[in-house]
């Protein structure tokens, strides 16, 4: 593993991540809604790759989670896991698509979580960028219903490709309106590093 | 009966009275047993091949798989195995994310990929691929047990031998 991140270079970089999250991804999510949103930043952990299974909460995977991923190209790579029950998602497409509670989360209904995510992930990088100079190329929506541990491994994975480490973020945003999302974001320590040191200069 | 827990992109190789168990995504599980000799190794990878020429750590032998195969066979016949008894079973490579506008060959389509390029990798060394438990989109449990030689894969939809 490249140098490790301390824990005050954790908390900075998870400070960092908070601030972009309180600018540009939950007053994206608010405006969609239609309510207002807290977000929390539960955790920061620097993993080895091999070490990505300590950080799935026991019992987790007899839950059947929506997931949407995204990850971006370009002078960082970050990887966005966006994911909640999936009672919860379809109660939220319900929501987006003006439908009473769908039963099954249809076509149409996966698309407008998948939108959600990709607005939200959109506000994310432009933050990023805004604040560091960076530019970021932001890929396609990639949806799944699959339990937690399933859903983390392809974005951790490509993320920890080559260096073999992953900076692992958990957030949660709430809604006034019982909306919950959970939101895991990636980067190797190369990169969590390279973003907080460019924030800093920068402001 | 030791069981031995194999960590994303890793390998272990082990003999008798042991487990080895993996769980797995888009990434393979792949398994080799000796039929001959009892001793099984499995590996959990992640990728296709080594693009990018990246340094391998010990901790990651199994990451890609056009190295993951060699360093499985060379691990097995450090501890007594003899090649022509090797044979290997995979499971994994789910694809756990969909894609509007995808088909199922596309480049999103990491686990089909990855399970492409270890059938491509096993010809290469001439091990015989026995059975195969790929795609889908669950998670699996894959489980080797050295003694009996018994794969079983467990999905949500339940429990079967390789």
């Amino acid at each position: 593993m490249p140098s490790m991140m301390n824990e005050t270079e954790r908390d900075e970089f998870g400070k960092i991540l908070s601030s972009y999250i309180s600018e540009k991804t939950a007053s994206a999510l608010s405006m969609m809604l239609g309510t207002n949103v807290e977000h929390k930043l539960r955790s920061v952990v620097q993993k080895d790759l091999v070490e990505l299974d300590d950080i799935v909460p026991p019992f987790v995977d007899t839950i059947t989670m929506n997931g949407v991923h995204l990850n971006t190209q370009g002078d960082l790579n970050v990887g966005l896991l966006f994911y909640m029950p999936l009672d919860s998602a379809k109660k939220l497409a319900s929501k987006l698509l003006g439908e009473q509670d769908l039963k099954d989360l249809t076509e149409l209904g996966q698309s407008s979580i998948n939108e959600v995510g990709n607005i939200m992930a959109g506000s994310f990088f432009n933050a990023i960028s805004d604040k560091t100079g960076f530019q970021l190329d932001g890929g396609v929506p990639g949806s799944g219903i699959n339990d937690y541990r399933s859903l983390l491994e392809q974005p951790a994975a490509e993320i920890a490709s080559d260096s073999g480490d992953v900076v692992v973020s958990d957030v949660v945003l709430s809604g006034d309106d019982g909306t919950k999302i959970h939101v895991i974001i990636l980067l190797n320590t190369e990169n969590a590093k390279k973003l907080v040191a460019n924030h800093n200069s920068m402001n | 009966m030791d069981k031995i827990l194999v960590p994303i992109g890793g390998l272990k190789t082990n003999s008798a009275s042991h487990i080895l168990t993996t769980f797995v995504g888009s990434c393979v599980a792949v398994c080799m047993y000796d039929t001959q000799n009892k001793i099984a190794s499995m590996s959990h990878v992640m990728q296709p091949t080594n693009v990018h020429n990246v340094d391998i750590d010990i901790k990651r032998l199994g990451k890609f798989a056009d190295e993951a195969i060699p360093n499985m066979i060379s691990q097995m016949e450090r501890r007594g195995s003899d090649k022509k008894s090797i044979i290997a079973k995979i499971a994994g490579g789910a694809k756990t994310f969909s894609y509007e506008c995808d088909d199922d060959d596309n480049i999103y389509n990491i686990g089909r990929r990855n399970a492409e390029s270890i059938k491509q990798s096993l010809h290469f060394h001439n091990i015989e691929l026995h059975s195969e438990d790929i795609g889908n989109q669950n998670g699996r449990w894959v489980t080797l047990n050295i003694d009996e030689g018994l794969i079983q894969v467990k999905t949500k939809l339940g429990i079967k031998t390789l």
